[in-house]
């Protein structure tokens, strides 16, 4: 009886963990981090990646509450780092902001995912 | 033996024709490749001045680059609509040139069909060195193929991985790109002048299978993520499968080189070695195709691994351990000897018995049970912002039963954090699980609460990862300053001289927590953390930098 509850519960884990995370550039860090409360507004969203991506097919979507874009658009590559890339942020005022980006990496794969950050009053 | 657990990271069947085209063009690249070899390395061998045996080789040369240019076309047709998310084919064909212009993918394609056509324009350079003209064009073009790996994209340009992957391209061209040619000359070669050949290239083959191998083992550590990678992964099911064809390729070698070659003159001989580089040749095309699924399947290292195994090895492995699995494979050496040898068989058995008596009823304990996240491995960092969210998630749903049961510090010590992850996930026999309630992320906060709690009272701990202001700016977090020692305040004041001072708010409750001291006192105190992040010990803080206070009154 307990085998089968076992193999249950390794079925349904197991159906849980097939999503995460089967990916090529894995985000390994984000400023702002993700879930992080800021006291300043930042200027800009910078993600650092596990492999070099491909700035010109990588997207960074920032969104406030209400779900307008609040970034400008051009995704840059950092000059001394293949593995990160940063968006340029309008003047944030003090709100919830997701961060949505799909990411190309140079071997030719794509990622994506989501978080959010807050700013404070 | 097996838990019914599936490997992380599968197969797509979408990625099918990418994968196909890709092992394709691989195919073609590196025959065409080891043919160009074959033909300027021999140019001056008996076989190789044999009319039939170089109207082949030309043959072959020409069509392997019809096939590369074939095969290069719907790769970087396919690869193209992959980056850019093209629908359909017009799509796909307005991809490729956003592709060619500006991703690095493009470049490298464009610069290896730029070698081939050159390798192509010089065919007809001469027959003496002019023939190492197009083989190093094509070479190149298959050097470049390690800049479309995985290993380019992780090391972001040249490194000791990246190069073992160039190493491992050449060598593989070199090999099996040389098996139809050298099946030329074995076809009409005259049989001094076949078996000349046949030599040569035995020794420099069994030179190119040391450097495949050793450029391979360079990757496998690099990029499968240890045990756990190599049997919970599909990229390391998929690489042992590789590695398992290649020992097959090997044994059809060594049976060419040892049986078949000297019996080359008999009835029938060349025929049979015919045959089989025919087959070795088969299984060399198997392996390129599982290189071109590895190269599309996230590396082990990358993808939470998932245990298949109900057990797995005690690690790290302790010295008795290697004794008794020494003792075994000695024994089984023995039992080998007693079976074919011809003297000593009695003693070698009788030893076999003492050795295998001795290790057997001790392999158990080589083995523990282990759970389908064994080897999983925590990506919170062991920040105070994640140990504070797990005291906040504890408090709420965990200390309701286990504040009264308390958990036992040894046997949480002795538990993997992937075997906690699992627990929590799946629950025991006393406890629900987690899974369906609390998100992944939630419950390795949990976990690095319980990891901070249990070290409490005695120093040093692991030290939890904060957010730092510092008299050098290059440090911003306590993970960045690993590799050399750190003097740290959690007041809210200026840092130390030369050191830092924390910037996070959970700091003060997560330091209180993992070292067992009152938040007043490390309020006040200064910090060591050692180079390896540890916390060693609490000091009185550094006298004041402000001259003012020195100024006697």
């Amino acid at each position: 009886m307990s085998n089968v509850r076992r193999l249950v519960a390794a079925a349904l884990l197991l159906g849980a963990l097939s999503s995460p995370a089967c990916a090529h550039a894995l985000l390994r860090k984000a400023i702002p981090a993700s879930g992080a409360t800021l006291q300043a507004a930042p200027r800009v969203v910078r993600l650092s990646f596990s492999e070099g991506v491909e700035a010109a097919f990588s997207t960074i979507l920032v969104r406030d509450a209400a779900g307008v874009r609040v970034d400008l658009g051009a995704i840059t590559a950092a000059s001394d780092d293949a593995k990160t890339i940063s968006v340029p942020l309008k003047p944030l005022a003090p709100g919830v902001y997701t961060v949505e980006w799909h990411a190309t990496s140079v071997d030719a794969h794509k990622t994506e995912g989501h978080f959010s950050f807050t700013v404070a009053p | 033996m097996f838990n019914g657990a599936l490997p992380a990271g599968g197969v797509e069947l979408a990625h099918l024709p990418l994968v196909l085209a890709r092992a394709l063009w691989l195919a073609a690249l590196l025959s065409t490749t080891g043919a160009l070899l074959f033909r300027a390395a021999a140019a001056p061998s008996e076989a190789a001045r044999v009319p039939s045996v170089r109207a082949g080789l030309s043959r072959l040369i020409v069509r392997g680059l019809a096939a590369a240019a074939a095969a290069w076309v719907a790769w970087v047709l396919l690869q193209s609509a992959a980056i850019v998310g093209a629908d359909g084919l017009a799509e796909a064909l307005a991809g490729v040139g956003t592709v060619f212009a500006r991703a690095a993918f493009g470049h490298r394609a464009v610069a290896q069909a730029v070698l081939l056509l050159a390798a192509w324009a010089a065919l007809g350079l001469g027959d003496g060195r002019g023939r190492f003209v197009p083989a190093g064009l094509a070479l190149a073009a298959t050097a470049v193929q390690a800049g479309h790996s995985h290993a380019w994209a992780m090391q972001g340009g040249p490194g000791l991985l990246t190069g073992a992957v160039l190493l491992h391209l050449c060598a593989a061209a070199a090999w099996l790109g040389g098996l139809l040619p050298l099946a030329l000359v074995v076809r009409h070669a005259p049989l001094a002048a076949a078996t000349a050949t046949l030599r040569r290239f035995s020794r420099v083959a069994t030179a190119l299978v040391l450097l495949l191998a050793a450029t391979a083992l360079v990757q496998a550590v690099a990029l499968l993520g240890g045990l756990g990678g190599l049997f919970g992964t599909s990229y390391g099911w998929v690489a042992l499968l590789k590695a398992l064809l290649f020992a097959v390729l090997l044994g059809i070698a060594w049976r060419n080189r040892m049986r078949l070659m000297p019996a080359l003159a008999a009835r029938g001989g060349r025929a049979a070695l015919l045959r089989s580089i025919a087959l070795e040749t088969a299984i060399g095309l198997l392996v390129l195709g599982a290189a071109a699924l590895l190269s599309t399947l996230p590396p082990g290292m990358h993808t939470p691994p998932v245990w298949p195994f109900a057990y797995r090895p005690r690690l790290p492995l302790r010295l008795s351990g290697i004794a008794d699995v020494t003792a075994l494979a000695l024994a089984l050496a023995l039992l080998g000897w007693a079976a074919v040898g011809r003297r000593w068989r009695l003693p070698a058995l009788a030893l076999a018995a003492l050795l295998a008596g001795g290790a057997v009823p001790r392999l158990g304990g080589l083995l523990v049970p282990a759970t389908p996240t064994s080897f999983f491995r925590s990506e919170t960092g062991f920040t105070a912002a994640a140990i504070m969210d797990g005291a906040r998630l504890f408090a709420a749903r965990c200390a309701a039963c286990h504040g009264a049961a308390p958990l036992l510090p040894a046997r949480l010590a002795a538990t993997e954090d992937g075997d906690l992850f699992w627990v929590l996930s799946s629950g025991t026999a006393g406890m629900p699980g987690f899974a369906a309630t609390l998100d992944e992320d939630a419950r390795w906060h949990l976990i690095d609460f319980l990891r901070a709690r249990a070290t409490a009272g005695a120093l040093p701990v692991r030290a939890p990862d904060i957010d730092l202001v510092c008299a050098d700016g290059a440090i911003q977090a306590l993970s960045d300053a690993r590799g050399h020692d750190l003097r740290l305040s959690l007041r809210a004041a200026p840092p130390p001289p030369g050191g830092c001072r924390a910037a996070d708010p959970d700091a003060i409750p997560a330091y209180a927590l993992a070292s067992g001291l009152s938040p007043a006192r490390l309020s006040v105190a200064d910090l060591l953390i050692d180079a390896a992040g540890r916390l060693r010990a609490v000091v009185r803080p550094a006298p004041e930098t402000s001259i003012a206070t020195e100024t006697p009154r």
